[in-house]
């Protein structure tokens, strides 16, 4: 018989909400939310991500993954929960660029393995880029850009990222740029795509 | 050492036949209102401005195809989508009031004659002004967006994503309506005059969604389309930038003439596969990077030139191209040196070896 655990994964990766809701409360009734996240969501978010890299999921499929996390971290109010993870993302889109369907995915790839996320959404200035990381004391900061106009921007709101905290972790993201630009722009990270993101965040700390 | 016209050199190219050189389409397109000092308001709503710079840059580089393009947001915007138009770079979608709010949204759409809408008809009169001016020796290619791209410049791709599972239906009703003014877009280029039209379906793609929901909620569409092209008689083009693309299914409702892409198809294991699966019956086009065309330095771009001709040149029906639009704040210089590479690999001095030697 299929366990509890494997049930609740189960209709996160395949997005089956509704099964996902008649489950939820019988999980709670016996377990904790820490083993809510060790035994379904990392699992779950690793699957995902995992088929994402195997081809056998597109990216609506992912979404719907991460839109299923999203409901299980609500109706069991684990966004309040002290994240497992003691370490802080500040995520946005650099000013001059408004695709943000990148950022949203590792938001919310971010925020079910467990990481405290603010997220700043789209067309971020450098200034509140700076101000924000430096107030919410982040670790990492994801900027992400899919365009070339706006590639000067990012390099610049590493600059001013880097002066006002220089042991801060950058990380960069988004088609137009790869781990070459990065690096020239005096990036820590590069973000490829979501199946590496956590491979590739664990880098800036190794 | 150009002994070809450029309308030659693409058609004998399109034909399989021996050329004097590789043609070069460098796609220099947002990029080329530098040559004329228009910013990007201007270059996407002001033909005559667009014309003028694009014939100029043309000109400079020494490439041979103009793709008629201004930017992503024409289609969108005639269907009643607010743009924002920034000084400094490209034109997009204010998302903050997307035509399509809400799933039910998918079924306000309304068709109109592509010739009435204000961006469309502005970007037919400068297919006419490319064609009338320089179409007699250089291709000018019309383009569309693909009705998924077109939808999701209204709804926002990731909205639009989570629709195409939740709200298939709906989603349907909206590419509909798109595709009959798309088709009629397309042959109203047709009657300007274009050597052909090229069909951007970036979904079609990892960076999209996958084949099977690009089959039902694109390739259906865009047979429809490519239907249009075909019976006009016209270059049915395609293009691709994601990573991935799906060429099988690309192939399946399209059958393209020319694939312009920027990655390894899915179902190949490398771009000599790619040639040898695609490369016979269709002509390939890509796949200098543009990042490189951003940051790097015109050697460092011949080079790349020179080794993308040697691995998708061989056997003809191939023309260099980049991966995507050539960087819209880019250095055209790096355009130029793309049809220099195709010089140097026809004339045989094609030893790169310098490069970086400093």
């Amino acid at each position: 018989m299929t366990s509890l655990f494997e049930q609740v994964k189960g209709s996160i990766v395949t997005a089956d909400s509704e099964t996902l809701e008649t489950l939820i409360p019988l999980f709670r009734a016996k377990h904790s939310i820490d083993e809510m996240f060790q035994g379904v969501v990392y699992p779950a978010l690793d699957t995902l991500c995992h088929r994402l890299q195997e081809r056998t999921l597109a990216i609506p499929d992912l979404l719907m993954g991460l839109k299923a996390v999203h409901l299980l971290l609500e109706k069991t109010k684990a966004h309040g929960f002290s994240p497992m993870r003691d370490r802080c993302i500040v995520l946005g889109v650099i000013e001059g660029d408004t695709h943000d369907m990148g950022k949203n995915i590792i938001r919310d790839l971010y925020t079910g393995y467990g990481y405290r996320v603010v997220d700043l959404g789209k067309n971020v200035s450098i200034e509140t880029f700076t101000e924000r990381a430096v107030a919410e004391n982040a670790d990492v900061v994801g900027i992400s850009t899919m365009m070339s106009t706006t590639l000067t921007r990012v390099k610049e709101a590493v600059a001013s990222l880097k002066r006002a905290r220089p042991t801060i972790k950058v990380m960069t993201g988004g088609a137009f740029l790869n781990a070459k630009i990065s690096a020239d722009i005096h990036a820590d990270g590069y973000a490829e795509s979501a199946a590496t993101l956590m491979a590739n965040t664990e880098l800036l700390f190794s | 050492m150009n002994q070809l016209t450029s309308m030659e050199r693409v058609l004998l190219t399109l034909k399989g036949e021996e050329t004097d050189r590789v043609p070069v389409c460098s796609l220099a397109v947002g990029v080329s209102r530098g040559v004329t000092g228009v910013g990007f308001p201007q270059f996407s709503r002001d033909s005559q401005a667009a014309a003028e710079s694009m014939i100029l840059a043309n000109q400079i580089v020494g490439d041979d195809v103009i793709l008629c393009f201004t930017d992503l947001s024409v289609e969108a915007a005639d269907f009643g989508q607010e743009m924002v138009y920034p000084e400094h770079s490209t034109a997009h979608p204010n998302y903050e009031r997307a035509l399509i709010k809400e799933p039910q949204d998918y079924l306000t759409l309304q068709s109109f004659s592509p010739a009435s809408g204000e961006r469309m008809g502005a970007y037919l009169d400068l297919c006419s002004i490319l064609v009338n001016r320089v179409g007699h020796h250089t291709p000018v290619l019309g383009f569309v967006y693909g009705p998924l791209g077109v939808l999701g410049m209204m709804r926002g791709m990731e909205g639009l994503y989570r629709d195409i599972v939740d709200h298939p239906e709906e989603v349907k009703v909206a590419l509909e309506v798109i595709t009959t003014v798309l088709e009629a877009f397309v042959l109203e280029q047709f009657h300007r005059g274009v050597a052909g039209v090229c069909i951007d379906t970036l979904p079609a793609s990892r960076s999209g969604v996958s084949p099977s929901q690009w089959e039902a909620f694109e390739g259906v569409y865009v047979k429809r389309i490519s239907d249009v092209i075909n019976r006009c008689g016209i270059l049915n083009a395609h293009h691709g930038c994601g990573f991935s693309p799906y060429f099988k299914e690309v192939k399946k409702w399209i059958d393209p003439s020319v694939y312009s892409f920027a990655d390894v198809p899915e179902d190949c294991r490398n771009f000599e596969e790619a040639k040898r699966r695609y490369g016979k019956e269709a002509t390939l086009m890509g796949c200098v990077s543009t990042e490189l065309l951003y940051s790097g330095s015109p050697a460092e771009v011949i080079r790349q030139c020179v080794e993308q001709i040697d691995l998708l040149g061989r056997n003809g029906r191939f023309i260099l191209a980049p991966t995507c639009e050539f960087p819209p704040n880019g250095n055209l210089l790096n355009a130029r040196a793309m049809v220099i590479a195709a010089e140097m690999a026809a004339s045989g001095t094609m030893d790169t070896s310098w490069v970086g030697a400093a």
